[in-house]
């Protein structure tokens, strides 16, 4: 694959537990390209996570890289960088009021101001999963588990990401839900023809088939990728 | 003008009776607070006799510096207290809250007794001590209340305040909607008890200089003056408690560090 085609690249990420100093992701590489769909398997407790939030920078690495589009991510830039590479937890959390108004704050955050709400896009994307336009009217405290976690990621869809790290977004759903979420990301990716990519962690061997192109393993806070 | 009743021991022994009352209350209910009482009321007597002592001290004695260690001591009790009020702790609390107290109450007073009250000289016992006293007391309230809220609401939040990173929010943006919570706690009291100031309870201050036979009026006055004393103290020293917070967990990566708060 050709150069252009590498979104991220990550060298050599170490994270050390800050309160009792246990090595919790030990020199980590990987690539992700443009249209990679990665599944990240491994036990529980083996780094996935913490690995995940690395890639995010939500925790700082204690060492390593990341260079993203060809370029290393300063300090100054990582409000940016983590609206491009968007950590997606198992929990979905909203914040009170409408659907809507869930969909809606984050233009009002610093990164975004140049963005605006645009309720055409957010329709499309409705319409994808078969969602009525009544559901923006709906209360974020009323929703069930499997609609609280569609909002989520409507949320960061719709701020247009490169890379979706997937912390376990479906474990706590049915199969139904969870098959719901699998389709929107699946439109999503074909949506921007397969030029964006995902991380996704998973402990369903039928998911990890269903949304995988390429499996890496996470063992011990080792992991292997098979291709770096 | 009334004459000043002096209070004599014996008036303070029969005065003490009173608090037999309570005992009373406590063995019929079986509050098993008898304990407590004895050893609340004698720490009373106790400590507010030495502080006579000392205050009768300090204002025969009139250095700055004898007024300046008072002080002193009293900010780094009030330090200490609005830490210790606290579930939650951090490396560093202890000099954040420290500082914040410091810092609010000694501007505050600075202002109060050098501006607007115009002491001279400065360093007038009579003036400062008292003033610096409920000053300390405020900020201290401020403080503490400010500093246990921002500290569970991080706890809390912990999810929230990850998701608006996550979604490229500053660190300051991730951490505005608790502060504003945690502020907003600490500055209540205060705000409460001007509205209701006088209509439900007299303050000590006035109430003592009433007492002393000064004139209500300029009691008042003094009074009024205090409180707008108090509730700057009290919002600054919040403020800037939160404001410590946010620079020990909250890094320049913006990351939020939420390993170092832990429950006490």
């Amino acid at each position: 694959m050709s150069n252009e085609a590498v979104l991220l690249k990550a060298d050599n990420l170490s994270r050390i537990d800050p309160v009792n100093k246990s090595v919790l992701v030990k020199s980590a590489s990987c690539i992700i390209h443009r249209g990679d769909r990665v599944v990240l398997s491994g036990s529980s407790g083996s780094g996935k996570s913490v690995f995940c939030r690395l890639l995010a920078l939500l925790d700082q690495p204690d060492q390593g890289s990341i260079v993203f589009n060809g370029q290393s991510v300063k300090q100054e830039d990582i409000p940016y960088y983590r609206s491009k590479v968007a950590y997606i937890r198992q929990r979905p959390v909203l914040l009170r009021g409408t659907v809507q108004e869930n969909l809606m704050f984050p233009f009002a955050l610093h990164i975004n101001r140049a963005h605006r709400f645009n309720p055409e896009k957010i329709a499309r994307f409705l319409s994808l999963i078969d969602k009525p336009d009544s559901f923006l009217k709906k209360n974020a405290a009323d929703l069930s588990g499997g609609e609280r976690q569609l909002v989520c990621l409507l949320r960061v869809l719709q701020l247009d990401p490169d890379i979706l790290l997937l912390d376990e977004p479906t474990s706590a759903l049915d199969k139904d839900m969870a098959m719901q979420v699998e389709l929107l990301i699946n439109k999503w990716m074909h949506l921007h023809d397969e030029t964006r990519a995902y991380v996704w962690i998973s402990h369903d061997e039928q998911q990890k088939k269903r949304v995988g192109q390429q499996v890496w393993y996470m063992s011990a806070g080792v992991l292997t990728t098979g291709a770096v | 003008m009334p004459a000043y009743i002096e209070i004599s021991y014996l008036d303070m022994a029969v005065a003490s009776l009173l608090v037999l009352a309570n005992g009373l209350i406590s063995v019929v209910l079986k509050l098993k607070l008898e304990k407590s009482l004895l050893v609340s009321a004698v720490r009373m007597v106790v400590q507010l006799l030495l502080i006579g002592t000392i205050l009768k001290w300090v204002f025969s004695v009139d250095k700055w510096y004898v007024v300046m260690f008072i002080i002193g001591i009293m900010t780094f009790i009030a330090g200490m207290a609005a830490y210790n009020r606290n579930r939650f702790q951090y490396g560093g609390m202890r000099i954040d809250t420290l500082v914040s107290v410091w810092v609010s109450s000694w501007l505050v007073a600075i202002l109060g007794l050098v501006v607007v009250l115009q002491v001279q000289p400065w360093y007038t016992p009579q003036y400062v001590i008292p003033i610096m006293g409920m000053i300390l007391g405020n900020t201290l309230t401020g403080v503490s209340l400010g500093l246990d809220r921002i500290t569970h609401e991080l706890v809390q939040k912990r999810e929230q305040v990850e998701m608006l990173l996550s979604l490229g929010a500053t660190r300051w943006e991730a951490y505005k909607e608790p502060a504003q919570n945690a502020v907003m706690a600490g500055m209540m009291p205060t705000i409460n008890s001007m509205m209701v100031i006088g209509l439900v309870s007299l303050p000590g201050m006035m109430t003592g200089q009433i007492l002393a036979g000064q004139d209500p009026e300029q009691a008042i006055r003094y009074q009024i003056i205090v409180m707008f004393f108090l509730s700057a103290a009290s919002s600054m020293g919040c403020v800037l408690v939160v404001a410590f917070v946010f620079k020990r967990l909250f890094s320049k990566s913006h990351t939020f560090m939420y390993w170092k708060l832990q429950e006490k």
